[in-house]
């Protein structure tokens, strides 16, 4: 968490489980919901800023990112190829809970790109599933009587065509 | 009753509609539609949608086609259109912020262009940011174009709140009574005839990143407009044997991409001292243009000079070319020792060096006796920079030879050299030849001691 020796300043944030991350003011303005609490305060931020709805684990992955992102937006020549790749990546190493976790850390803290690329990430999960996939990947209990569903799949006919039956 | 369970909701329904809406609109319209059938609470969510992906699905009908599966591909038009009419019907929300819409042409001419027409009219409001058509032919048995209704083309190019616009495939652009978008930063127009270019570009007050692409250019004068930073041409040829005037004045460009075979009558290029990364290719009769446009790009950082630009270059042993004092890596297509060592000489920082040589550019044969001497000044990237080379296309002659062991002895600080000999694919014998050539390449003295070389031969290690 040290060793930065820029004189950029810093700003800590403080998660649910009390754990203090430093952030650089440049990565802090990405983080929309900070930016606020720092602007409310006159920039006048000396004790840590709480975030009670965000958690350690999601905290560090999102810092991750945006130190990432603002390191590869430097280098011109390798910034779409790299970002793409570490992007990739990214996506790749966490579990659909995690996923869901962070899209929810990533909104409280109003994270605009991340958002949009975990939104992303999660169309690219479900698309062309089948609907029980989809169900069970965001936890969905069905609460359609077969008849129901029987029922909307015929009036809908020109929207489920090709959509496979459960 | 069935309520039992309502204490058991998952994590992402307790979201806010508005983020499931925010996935939903990453979807094809296809798949966020059918989200309904997933619960009670799913069932009307996709109607707030504002951005919409309509994709006619073509994976099914890419094999080779008999009259049978023409009709069903009409078929699979028929159910496209119903969805796309049904879904634009249903919304709630009248507002549309991101329409794109992908589809195939069969052979109902006026049904598409009323379709089209349409949907486009649909799409165009005052919060549309994002506007993609593409219209495709699948098998090109009509020449059917969609020139797009006065109504439609006039909504589209005054639609102030437009961002991005694509236009690709078989659509004519032929008159606009005026643009204004003010708004639009990125264009890409891939489509077949576009004739009031400028007129276009002069709408176009803030447009930073633009992709052209067309058939025919009709137009006497292009001039690019000065707030780019991105310019993609490519493949334009000209419908009449006019040529073009083409101008480019852009100090915020960063890359370009120039691929333009048309005749011009003039080339105008200024502030280009930004580009930081060009991809180049002119017809091979416009020399006066290459030496202006490669003298405008002297600050540029990575460039890739294609087959025609340089058999023009060769055939013009003064051209003498400008130093490149920040180049890092470059890339040529084609294989010519002399060519080579000159421009070398003019990169004094390249670190990464490519040739290319799948032999479109025909050379002289030079018979057995090498007709290359290594130049006895070495470059000063070779010298100092120059870690990474890649030679694809190698055949083994002795100018190829030659030139390798020059590299390999003078490169002093070179890490790593990959020759690809994937161009010896279908030749007799490869096996042997290929066995040669490695023990000749590894048999050459290296002047780094880090240094590795790596052959890449596809038949060995595929895909690799």
């Amino acid at each position: 968490m040290s060793g930065i020796s820029d004189t950029e300043r810093m700003i800590t944030l403080k998660t649910v489980e009390g754990t203090l991350f430093d952030v650089k003011s440049s990565i802090a303005k990405d983080i929309k919901t900070v930016q606020a609490f720092i602007d409310d305060s006159d920039d006048d931020v000396t004790s840590p800023i709480p975030l009670p709805n965000v958690f350690t684990r999601e905290l560090s992955r999102i810092l991750d990112y945006l130190n990432n992102h603002h390191r590869f937006r430097s280098d011109i020549e390798k910034a779409d190829e790299e970002m793409a790749r570490y992007d990739a990546e990214f996506a790749k190493s966490m579990s659909h809970e995690e996923l869901k976790a962070l899209i929810l850390a990533a909104n409280y803290l109003n994270v605009k790109d991340l958002l949009e690329f975990l939104n992303q990430t999660v169309a690219d999960v479900i698309q062309n599933k089948s609907v029980e996939f989809v169900r069970n990947f965001f936890g969905i209990e069905n609460d359609y009587t077969p008849e129901e569903e029987e029922k909307l799949r015929n009036e809908n006919e020109w929207a489920f065509n090709g959509v496979e039956q459960d | 009753m069935e309520r039992i369970q309502k204490g058991k909701m998952d994590r992402i329904s307790a979201l806010p509609d508005s983020l499931i809406g925010h996935i939903l609109s990453f979807l094809p319209t296809k798949t966020a539609v059918s989200t309904s059938l997933l619960s009670r609470r799913w069932r009307y969510l996709w109607q707030h949608l504002q951005d919409f992906n309509f994709q006619l699905d073509q994976e099914d009908e890419d094999e080779d086609v008999d009259e049978d599966e023409d009709e069903q591909y009409d078929l699979s038009f028929m159910h496209f259109s119903a969805f796309v009419n049904g879904v634009l019907a249903q919304r709630r929300n009248r507002d549309i912020r991101k329409f794109r819409l992908s589809s195939s042409y069969t052979g109902e001419a006026t049904f598409h262009e009323r379709s089209f027409n349409y949907w486009s009219l649909a799409a165009i409001g005052p919060q549309l940011q994002d506007l993609n058509l593409s219209l495709y032919e699948p098998y090109s048995k009509d020449h059917f174009l969609w020139f797009p209704s006065s109504s439609v083309l006039r909504g589209i190019f005054s639609c102030t709140s437009l961002i991005s616009l694509t236009l690709d495939g078989l659509i004519c652009v032929n008159k606009i009574s005026s643009v204004h978008l003010p708004a639009l930063r990125t264009m890409r127009l891939s489509i077949y005839r576009v004739v009031p270019l400028d007129k276009i570009f002069s709408g176009c007050p803030i447009l930073e990143d633009l992709y052209l692409q067309y058939k025919e250019i009709n137009a006497p004068k292009i001039i690019f407009p000065n707030s780019l930073k991105r310019l993609e041409v490519h493949n334009c040829k000209s419908s009449t044997s006019r040529e073009v005037e083409v101008e480019i004045d852009a100090p915020a460009l960063e890359y370009l991409t120039f691929f333009l075979y048309i005749g011009l009558s003039q080339l105008t290029v200024n502030n280009l001292h930004n580009v930081k990364v060009a991809d180049l290719d002119l017809r091979e009769d416009d020399l006066d243009y290459i030496h202006m446009l490669l003298n405008a790009l002297n600050r540029i950082k990575k460039l890739h000079l294609r087959s025609s630009i340089i058999e023009c270059i060769l055939g013009a042993p003064a051209f003498d070319f400008p130093e490149f004092s920040c180049l890092l890596h470059l890339e040529l297509e084609c294989f010519n020792p002399t060519l080579i060592i000159n421009l070398l000489y003019k990169c004094p920082m390249l670190q990464v060096f490519k040739i290319c040589n799948d032999g479109q550019i025909w050379i002289e044969p030079t018979g057995n006796s090498s007709s290359w001497t290594p130049p006895t000044c070495v470059p000063d990237c070779l010298a100092s920079q120059l870690t990474k080379i890649e030679f694809k296309g190698y055949k083994g002659s002795k100018d190829e030879l030659g030139f390798i062991a020059y590299i390999l002895k003078s490169g002093i600080v070179l890490q790593t050299v990959t020759v690809n000999l994937d161009s010896l694919k279908n030749e007799k014998d490869k096996s042997k030849k290929k066995y040669n050539i490695t023990k000749e390449l590894c048999a050459i003295p290296r002047g780094s001691n880090m240094c590795r070389i790596e052959i890449k031969d596809s038949d060995i290690f595929p895909s690799g």
